[in-house]
């Protein structure tokens, strides 16, 4: 019935993506590479991206928010769910961890979709 | 879950809550501060594009503007040279000028240049007229950004007036013999000629404060955008975090209304 845990899952791999893909690989770029080299003008153009990781991440927060007053996380997890879209390829690790509680804590959220 | 079991609000100020009031309190104001930031770094950006052009080397006022013509789009705060007399008798103010947040007037004075019209070159600002200097005479040199005439639909003055409303070059034609550029020049102290040692009364502005460009080109639209969406962004989250925090306080702590899909 419900499509947030699976709209949860989608969100949080693109917010993933797009934040290890910026911090990883296109800041680098961008900051390290020799000033003018065509490896700093590739970071300079794609750092455009974090543009997308900023609006997708509002999404996700929404989403996971719902699925919080769903789920009646404690609030300390629920922080980790939302801060994960932040940092580095943690939100990997929490969409796995958040997962495995659902399936196991909320069946009918998982089963739904 | 029934009202009944809904806590008092002042159950939400017991000191096991303190920690997330704080926090929402802390993501707000860290919101707002980094969206300021970024607006900050829109502004700087626009300012960057603006500086690009009031910046480019002088060029002579009749390469950029002829006597008779219309003002060119191209010309908006170029910074141009200006050659000639300075024609005191025309002075005028141009009231309710804002310098520094202070309202005072602006000194302009025609410049007859060698083609026989005039430009109005603006020398600069004062509290009011009477802290004016007296108008240059003699040979005028400057070089000064071009400003298109105003036209904000303030009454045109009358023919006499010395402080007028607005910087209208046609309400000011009828004054002298004289034909007047299409637009004015806002006098800077950079040297017409590199090197050469200009006399500083050349330019008018001697006893005055500088006027500040009110129309330059508007940046490019997209210039620094992505820092305006970074700055609505921020604040979208902070707006967010209070919503959260104040859905999480109903129905976790106070128990106010049910779950969505209470089991």
């Amino acid at each position: 019935m419900s499509k947030l845990f699976p709209a949860y899952r989608v969100l949080a791999m693109i917010v993933g993506v797009l934040l290890a893909f910026c911090s990883l690989v296109v800041f680098p770029a961008r900051h390290f590479a020799a000033q003018g080299s065509g490896l700093q003008q590739w970071g300079e153009t794609w750092s455009i991206l974090w543009v997308a990781h900023g609006w997708v991440f509002i999404v996700y927060v929404a989403v996971s928010f719902l699925l919080w007053r769903q789920t009646r996380w404690t609030l300390p997890f629920a922080l980790l769910v939302l801060v994960s879209g932040l940092i580095p390829l943690v939100i990997f690790f929490v969409e796995r961890v958040v997962t495995r509680r659902i399936r196991a804590e909320h069946p009918e959220l998982a089963r739904a979709g | 879950m029934p009202a009944a079991d809904a806590l008092p609000a002042s159950h939400a100020l017991a000191p096991r809550y303190w920690g997330a009031h704080f926090l929402m309190v802390l993501a707000v104001v860290v919101c707002a501060l980094l969206g300021y930031w970024q607006l900050g770094v829109w502004q700087s950006h626009r300012a960057d594009d603006a500086a690009r052009v009031t910046d480019r080397t002088a060029v002579p006022l009749d390469d950029v503007m002829g006597p008779d013509a219309a003002f060119p789009a191209s010309g908006l705060g170029r910074p141009v040279k200006v050659v000639g007399r300075w024609d005191p008798a025309h002075t005028v103010y141009v009231a309710d000028r804002v310098r520094d947040g202070r309202t005072g007037v602006w000194a302009v004075t025609p410049v007859v240049t060698h083609s026989g019209s005039a430009v109005l070159v603006v020398r600069g600002w004062a509290p009011d007229p009477k802290a004016v200097p007296a108008p240059p005479t003699g040979q005028a040199s400057l070089v000064g950004l071009l400003q298109p005439s105003e036209d904000t639909g303030a009454p045109a003055p009358g023919q006499h007036d010395d402080v007028i409303p607005e910087l209208n070059v046609t309400d000011l034609l009828p004054r002298a013999s004289y034909d007047l550029y299409g637009g004015y020049v806002l006098a800077t102290d950079r040297v017409v000629t590199p090197g050469l040692n200009v006399s500083p009364t050349d330019n008018g502005m001697s006893g005055l404060e500088p006027a500040s460009a009110e129309h330059l080109p508007g940046a490019d639209a997209t210039s620094g955008l992505r820092n305006l969406l970074y700055a609505f962004q921020w604040w979208v989250f902070g707006a967010f975090a209070v919503f959260m925090w104040w859905r999480w306080l109903e129905e976790d702590v106070l128990g106010r209304r049910p779950s969505p899909r209470a089991r």
